[in-house]
């Protein structure tokens, strides 16, 4: 029978629904009965949700155009010197 | 199955063979192979049974590795593949089998394992070097006379184990193709560090998008390298922000790591995604960046916290507590969460739920096996949970 400590060690697997089949079929009994381990699945579901949806450290646009075009003269600026051509 | 045909009968007529299934879930073809004299299978089965099952001073785990080192420095694929297994099977935690195998030396084994280690390899090896000094120095490590004695047999047991396998021709129970590539007995990649990558799939053909910008940028197709740069601005950067922790700082390393993959370009192999090289990249940035600030939170380091994550605020979240506010506060507290997790939780969890790389791939920009990501990752999100809880759970609601 699995105790609250052995669903949350694999948690993270089974979320991201790696679990092998007797161990998934053994978190979700064990949550049938537990719902402090039902909580804390459903909120860590609900937590990558909202980070995966959040757009979190997003690059402005005017900043990504800024560093793109001082890249784009770098390079450009390296590249009229012929000994600075990048060769596989 | 092997160089010489074994005896007709089932299985079920060889006790010693049922035991053996029911204790590995397997008949080894090592055992099949010598069906013709059951009891030298009687013998054999006693003295792995008394050498490495059977509780003394060394553990499982270390005789394994004994086991392991010895069998692929004789280049016995049958024996690192049939022990591999059995380590995943016993679930003895600890770096890769296959890295073991391989080379012990880089893995993150203490320092005593690995001259325990080092002393069963030049045995196996160079019986004739060992000397009294390299028993003292294991002494020195802490093992004592008992420990010793029983690493010798083990490398005796390897030996024969190896050589029986070799002369009967036995054929791996296992897949033994990732193996054979990293003992080097099959084609595979340069290789220049003895390293298992923990990529499995390093054979097969890599799908990746940008391959024809970057063989364009490479014949001079600068415009080329334009677009490689828009198309992988935003991840980078939330790479270096996951590392430095500063998007100011962020902002300025953008820049030096498109600078540095134009530079070497010409490098990159194609052995993995060029997202993935360029991560590699933006993550020596940020940690010289960091090295800078004298930072010496690592967040590299394979250490793994011994006590488990315990969440506390358990209050149920209503199904979606992310109405509860703007777009913009519910990123704010997002980024906020984020970046109270200390450095080495923050990168896992950001390259894994906010850049959405795969597994494989966050172990392998960060050099870290997927054991060690998969700990890593549970405990990150966990304290991630735990961080945003007081905002997202039902108490918030009613506020």
């Amino acid at each position: 029978m699995f105790s609250c400590e052995d669903v949350l060690a694999e948690l993270s697997d089974y979320l991201d629904n790696e679990l092998a089949e007797a161990l998934r079929k053994q978190v979700e009994e064990h949550m049938v009965h537990c719902r402090t381990c039902r909580a804390v699945y459903d909120s860590t579901r609900k937590t990558l949700r909202i980070v995966t949806e959040s757009g979190s450290f997003e690059l402005s646009e005017d900043v990504s155009s800024r560093i793109a075009a001082s890249i784009r003269e770098k390079i450009r600026a390296k590249h009229a010197n012929p000994g600075d051509i990048p060769r596989s | 199955m092997s160089y010489i045909r074994g005896a007709l009968a089932d299985e079920s007529q060889f006790p010693t063979l049922l035991d053996i299934k029911s204790e590995f879930g397997f008949i080894p073809n090592f055992y099949r192979a010598q069906t013709l004299r059951p009891d030298l299978i009687d013998a054999e089965a006693g003295l792995v049974s008394a050498i490495l099952v059977k509780e003394g001073a060394l553990t499982r785990r270390q005789k394994e590795y004994i086991f392991l080192v010895c069998s692929a420095d004789n280049l016995s694929t049958y024996c690192v593949t049939a022990h591999c297994e059995i380590v995943r099977m016993l679930g003895i935690e600890g770096p890769e089998p296959e890295q073991i195998a391989l080379d012990h030396t880089v893995s993150d084994l203490p320092d005593s394992e690995k001259a325990l280690l080092d002393l069963a390899v030049k045995l196996n090896n160079r019986p004739r070097e060992v000397i009294s000094a390299d028993i003292d120095e294991l002494r020195a490590h802490g093992f004592a006379d008992e420990h010793i004695l029983e690493m010798v047999i083990m490398v005796g047991l390897a030996k024969f184990a190896n050589f029986v396998a070799f002369g009967l021709g036995t054929v791996p129970d296992f897949d033994a193709s990732n193996v054979m590539r990293q003992l080097g007995l099959a084609p595979s990649s340069t290789r220049s560090e003895k390293k298992l990558n923990p990529l499995k799939d390093t054979t097969t053909p890599i799908n990746d998008e940008d391959v024809d910008l970057v063989s364009r940028t490479r014949s001079g197709d600068l415009d080329a390298f334009d677009e490689l740069v828009r198309r992988h601005q935003p991840r980078i950067y939330r790479t270096l922000v996951a590392i430095v922790r500063n998007p100011e700082e962020a902002e300025d390393g953008l820049q030096n790591v498109f600078l540095s993959a134009f530079q070497h370009i010409g490098s990159f192999q194609g052995n993995s995604k060029f997202l993935t090289w360029l991560t590699r990249i933006a993550i020596n940035e940020a940690t010289g960046r960091r090295r800078t600030r004298k930072e010496m939170e690592s967040f590299g380091e394979t250490s793994v916290d011994d006590v488990p994550f315990r969440p506390r605020d358990v209050t149920a979240w209503g199904a979606n507590p992310e109405d509860l506010y703007s777009r913009a506060q519910l990123r704010q507290k997002v980024e906020q969460a984020l970046l109270t997790l200390p450095a080495k939780y923050r990168v896992v969890v950001m390259l894994r739920d906010l850049e959405q790389f795969t597994a494989e791939e966050t172990a392998q920009v960060l050099e870290i096996t997927i054991p060690a990501l998969k700990s890593r990752l549970l405990r990150g999100r966990l304290m991630l949970r735990e961080a945003l809880a007081p905002t997202m759970g039902k108490r918030a609601a009613n506020v």
